[in-house]
């Protein structure tokens, strides 16, 4: 009967906790105004990566050649491009090609990296050795020429550009993981760990990778914005999204040649890049605030 | 039956730029089962060195264990596999660190952190190990144990982290507890109720413990044996009442005299003059001789051997009967 009694107990407890905990986040996270607009602004673009196509004043991909080059109005608010495609729903049809590229290859680029630092970070001697030259032939080249190799080798299309920016994320997430790695390792916990009988593969997973946790969000967080803009580059050279696609850099790439005529198809594509990346970027650093140890204080 | 801890002519060092570098000169010593063995030595006398070799704690610092033996129930610690080890750390051998704020993992539950052990070596259920964590909780007085297991450690006292670490580090019965410092961090009153709390456990479980510190007070308080080490090296050892009461090492005196004792009118302390010397610059002949009171010209040429005199044991020309009769002759 005692027993089920502090069952229960503990089990609220749990929850509680968890909940406090989160809203205490939340309740400071909020407080950090640039982090926070930046905050909505991105979940206001996952909104509209899903129900996007259903908004959409007009289909994205329906030319309409009775208004062609319109400036912004109150029908086609962004205006329309050479085609008469109406920009703003071009935009919002974008979002889906270049946020989920970015998000695909930054996450994939985490992932490998995050593992070769830690492999790197807590194993050291030869392997760290191994993997962190590795790194450095890579660091060596500046990242879009490394992704256009990348994409010239494998052939352009969408799925390339993924690979080639998860590409030249993997040995920054590396070295990355690395430094935190390094630092946790040293701590009197994992000795104190090992000393408990744990393995070395058990402190590895279970008590310095959870650690390395925040350094990895923050810098995820931040790559998004990067690996944006890598696509969007990418795609405005011709190397990823289709020219006809709504793709943001797709999108720049061929309104170019109208800047002189029709400064608003340019301009608008490039703002929401802009926005996208500075709303990243911002969030970032806001929860990067919230998350380093070393920036509580 | 032998000693549950003997360990034999340890070497230890570390790999430097310099090349190797020693630190732990081939020490011989024993633990027995119920005993609690004081190692007691200056910062930088190699005493962490030797706890952290006993538990082959090396990976990632650049030491080695050069030369020597460590048996554990007779067989020999040193030969087994890496595997083998980990089975062995937290079961058999345990060891309690000097800070109780960082020897906790920040990111998880008491509750969690007792469980993985629990769960690794007796094999419980997630339910068993909670119930089992708690009880071993409450044995080392921590009261609300329940709430303690859903705390992370940042929400808990200093004394209240050394329980949970002696808790967590006692609860799969091992037979060797390695206790560095044990009391180092705490205040003094909370040092005193830890070491209640380990000699408690230590009557009740029958384990043998070595206790590392540079407290002569603690080593007083709960200690059977004591051995005093110097630059490396084992310098004098008996039984802790044996050693208080005639302390042979000029060393050891120099140490007991230096702790503050009530009632002396003394304005100032005794204090050993210098510093431990630097591994790479070691004095030649003994070791401590370039800051020893009563040292005689054979102290800086040769590096005595350990004498014994009946139970106790010292490392000093003063107790060599040839060099007493030479100073006889010499003198008188």
């Amino acid at each position: 009967m005692s027993n089920l009694q502090t069952e229960t107990i503990t089990m609220e407890q749990m929850k509680t906790n968890k909940d406090n905990r989160f809203l205490q986040f939340w309740r400071l996270f909020r407080r950090k105004k640039p982090a926070a607009i930046s905050f909505y602004f991105i979940l206001f673009l996952f909104i509209m990566m899903i129900i996007g196509p259903f908004v959409t004043p007009y289909d994205a991909a329906e030319p309409n050649y009775t208004s062609v080059l319109e400036t912004p109005s109150a029908s086609h608010l962004f205006g329309t491009d050479e085609y008469g495609r109406d920009i703003l729903s071009r935009i919002i049809a974008g979002a889906r090609i270049s946020l989920s590229v970015s998000f695909c290859a930054v996450t994939l680029g985490a992932i490998v990296g995050s593992i070769l630092g830690l492999i790197s970070g807590f194993i050291g001697k030869r392997v760290d050795k191994l993997i962190m030259r590795t790194c450095d032939v890579l660091f060596a080249f500046p990242e879009l020429i490394l992704a256009i190799g990348i994409v010239a080798i494998l052939g352009p299309g969408l799925k390339n550009v993924i690979i080639a920016v998860a590409f030249f994320s993997v040995p920054s997430f590396a070295r990355i993981v690395r430094g935190a790695t390094l630092e946790v390792k040293e701590m009197l916990f994992v000795e104190a760990e090992e000393s408990l009988g744990a393995s070395r593969l058990r402190i590895m997973l279970k008590h310095v990778f959870p650690e390395t946790l925040p350094t990895i969000i923050v810098y995820y967080t931040m790559n998004v914005g990067t690996a944006i803009l890598a696509a969007a580059s990418l795609s405005f050279l011709g190397l990823g999204a289709e020219p006809s696609s709504p793709d943001w850099g797709a999108m720049l790439s061929v309104s170019r040649d109208y800047i002189g005529t029709a400064f608003h198809i340019v301009f608008f594509p490039g703002l929401i890049i802009f926005l996208t990346v500075l709303a990243f970027n911002l969030l970032g650093d806001g929860l990067r605030e919230m998350l380093d140890p070393k920036m509580k204080d | 039956m032998p000693d549950l801890l003997e360990v034999k002519n340890l070497k230890t060092g570390f790999h430097t730029e310099n090349g190797f570098l020693p630190v732990v000169h081939g020490i011989s010593f024993h633990v027995n089962q119920g005993e609690i063995v004081g190692l007691v030595g200056e910062s930088g006398s190699g005493k962490s060195v030797t706890s952290l070799s006993i538990l082959r704690l090396f990976h990632d610092t650049h030491g080695e264990i050069v030369d020597g033996g460590i048996l554990y129930k007779g067989e020999n610690i040193l030969t087994f596999s890496e595997k083998k080890m980990t089975k062995y750390r937290g079961k058999e051998l345990s060891m309690i660190f000097q800070e109780p704020m960082t020897a906790l993992n920040p990111v998880l539950k008491i509750g969690k952190q007792m469980r993985e052990t629990i769960i690794l070596h007796l094999g419980m259920s997630k339910k068993e190990a909670h119930q089992y964590a708690i009880e071993k909780l409450k044995s080392v007085g921590i009261p609300r144990a329940e709430q303690v297991m859903e705390d992370y450690p940042h929400q808990l006292s200093g004394g209240m982290r050394q329980r949970v670490i002696i808790a967590m580090q006692i609860s799969c019965n091992p037979s060797l507890l390695i206790a560095d410092e044990p009391t180092t961090a705490l205040d003094v009153t909370i040092q005193a109720q830890i070491l209640k709390l380990m000699e408690e456990i230590q009557e009740k479980t029958n384990m043998g413990i070595l206790l590392i510190t540079h407290d002569l007070g603690v080593v007083a308080e709960i200690c059977d044996r004591v051995i005093v080490m110097y630059a490396g090296r084992i310098v004098e050892e008996a039984t802790a009442v044996e050693l208080f009461e005639n302390p042979k090492h000029p060393y050891t005196k120099g140490l007991i005299e230096s702790a503050p004792k009530i009632g002396s009118k003394k304005d100032r302390l005794n204090s050993i003059t210098g510093t431990v010397p630097n591994p790479n610059n070691m004095p030649k002949g003994c070791k401590f001789a370039p800051r020893c009171p009563s040292a005689m010209p054979i102290c800086h040429e040769k590096e005595p051997e350990l004498m014994a005199d009946g139970d106790h044991t010292m490392r000093c020309w003063l107790f060599d009967e040839e060099v007493e009769k030479k100073g006889e002759m010499q003198y008188g």
